[in-house]
């Protein structure tokens, strides 16, 4: 088998993981996951005016997609702290919303070669090195921000939800990029949903070996029976998150059910 | 001037009252056939398509108008239940453009469906990619148009004759041109093109899909890196429509040359069908290296 062929993919899904898996315990703790879907969905906004404006450069289409990402996280921000009660429902709205402006602007373009399929089921098989840099920085940023914002929303502090939502779409533009909007959707929640009601640190911790765990069983399935490697990464994911928040469970039922 | 004027006025009428002059309506709903079905009718034939080639094939209230007011439709894309086809057809409610009816037209079903690629051979939606294939379709085609037009059978039939003429024609040189490219390994990025790596002998090394909307695994992936690497001359297709990551990722790892192929006629240019077969062969013939 060709077990050089997992060296990059493996590389992108670690910083995916080290990126998004942090976020993934604020979002699902504060119940607004569908935040993920409706940055990835203004980020796609961005790349395809880009496009109907005529550039096709990669690197003008990825710094469109950045800046669309960018505002998203900051309308979000805004209805985070505006409508304390509805925040679950504005992602959702948000993302429809996107997704259907998506939908026609693609409409409006038939030449381009977007495969809305690529974009949703992609996977980290595509991983060029030069990939990885941009991946690189931006997870620099979200760690050191997450650090200095003591890896916690709080509620009061406009600048700390602010922080957050940037880093946010900033990590969300960027690992979408790699792996597709299924595999990140799955790396926000999963781990997340698995040690719920841990500590900061431990937790962190046992979601990232979640993480892991979902990702190289996926990979390396992948490699020896044929089947596509999104699909594998995430039944993977779900069995790994299954297995760790049946064991916390039975180690320690009451912390679990405080969760 | 007005002797000119007088007979243009003649020529107007002519057109307008001649049985030429109403013409029978045709749908296609691949552009590959909406152009056939020009070339046969000439101007005892309206066709319409959706403009819509993906394979979802998601078919707007236009689309319902322009079936329910058709002669005869002519699809080659699945018409089975479930499918967005049948579920156009019935929703246009034209009962006499259903499956099984004179006005719906399959040209699959002009292709013979034989031998040990038989099978795959018939769920192949591109069979337009065989010169040999658009022959029989036109012919069939033709026989159906005057089966439901009988008042213009001449039309159908000068239109056949000078088409068969010029295909005919083409065909050889565009045989002549693609003899070198006989038994050349290619990489195809899509499970349905198999009609055109018959007729031009081609030698698939397996494509990197095996349906369309599924990402290959990465144990397809290496098998193919693998082959590849025995075969530096081998050439990867890359299709419009499929998802071009894989292809290229494959190109690059395994240093071999693409070949971006159009899926259907450009309805712009001169003679599309015959420019199409064109721009394969010339395509294939010179890749691209990365």
């Amino acid at each position: 088998m060709n077990f050089e062929l997992l060296l990059l993919p493996s590389l992108a899904g670690l910083l995916v993981l080290l990126m998004i898996v942090p976020l993934g315990r604020i979002v699902v703790d504060q119940g607004i996951v569908f935040v993920d879907l409706a940055i990835a969905a203004v980020a796609g906004i961005g790349a395809l005016a880009a496009q109907f404006a005529g550039y096709s450069d990669i690197w003008v289409l990825r710094a469109a997609a950045t800046a669309a990402a960018l505002l998203a996280g900051l309308l979000l921000a805004w209805c985070h702290g505006r409508f304390p009660a509805s925040r679950q429902a504005a992602g959702g709205a948000v993302f429809a919303l996107a997704s259907a402006a998506g939908l026609l602007l693609l409409d409006q373009q038939p030449q381009a070669d977007v495969h809305p399929f690529a974009l949703l089921i992609g996977d980290l098989l595509w991983t060029t090195p030069q990939m990885l840099w941009p991946a690189a920085v931006v997870t620099l940023c979200v760690l050191t921000g997450l650090i200095a914002g003591q890896l916690r929303l709080a509620a009061d502090s406009v600048a700390a939800r602010l922080l957050f939502f940037l880093l946010l779409a900033l990590a969300v533009n960027s690992a979408v990029q790699i792996a597709g909007v299924l595999l990140v959707f799955a790396s926000l929640v999963l781990p997340a949903l698995a040690v719920r009601g841990a500590g900061a640190a431990a937790g962190i911790t046992l979601a990232l070996l979640v993480g892991i765990a979902g990702f190289a069983g996926g990979l390396l399935g992948s490699l020896y029976i044929d089947l596509p490697a999104a699909g594998l990464i995430v039944a993977c994911l779900g069995a790994a998150a299954l297995l760790c928040g049946g064991l916390r469970a039975l180690i320690a039922p009451s912390r679990d059910a405080a969760g | 001037m007005t002797v000119s004027f007088k007979t243009h006025l003649a020529g107007l009428l002519v057109v307008l009252f001649s049985p030429a002059a109403v013409a029978m309506n045709v749908f296609a709903c691949e552009p590959e056939w909406a152009v056939l079905a020009r070339s046969l009718g000439g101007s005892a034939v309206q066709v319409v398509t959706l403009g819509d080639q993906t394979p979802a094939f998601r078919p707007r209230p236009g689309g319902f108008a322009a079936v329910r007011a058709t002669d005869l439709v002519v699809c080659s894309r699945d018409a089975r239940p479930g499918s967005g086809l049948l579920r156009l057809l019935q929703r246009s409610d034209n009962r006499g453009a259903l499956p099984g009816e004179p006005g719906f037209f399959n040209p699959r079903d002009s292709i013979p469906a034989g031998g040990a690629a038989g099978a795959s051979a018939t769920r192949d939606p591109a069979i337009h990619l065989d010169p040999r294939n658009i022959m029989r379709v036109a012919r069939s085609l033709t026989g159906r148009l005057v089966v439901l037009d009988p008042d213009n059978a001449e039309i159908y039939k000068r239109g056949a004759l000078a088409f068969f003429h010029r295909w005919r024609a083409a065909m050889s040189k565009w045989e002549a041109q693609a003899r070198p490219l006989r038994d050349t390994a290619v990489v195809l990025d899509r499970p349905d093109w198999q009609h055109l790596s018959n007729w031009l002998g081609l030698r698939p090394l397996g494509p990197l899909q095996h349906r369309a909307a599924v990402p290959p695994s990465l144990h397809r992936l290496s098998r193919l890196l693998e082959q590849a690497t025995d075969q530096p001359d081998a050439i990867v297709i890359q299709t419009a429509h499929a998802p071009q990551q894989a292809s290229a990722w494959l190109a690059n790892r395994a240093s071999l040359r693409i070949a971006h192929l159009p899926d259907s006629v450009n309805p712009a240019d001169d003679e599309p069908l015959i420019t199409l077969f064109y721009t394969l062969i010339e395509r294939l013939s010179n890749p691209q290296t990365q």
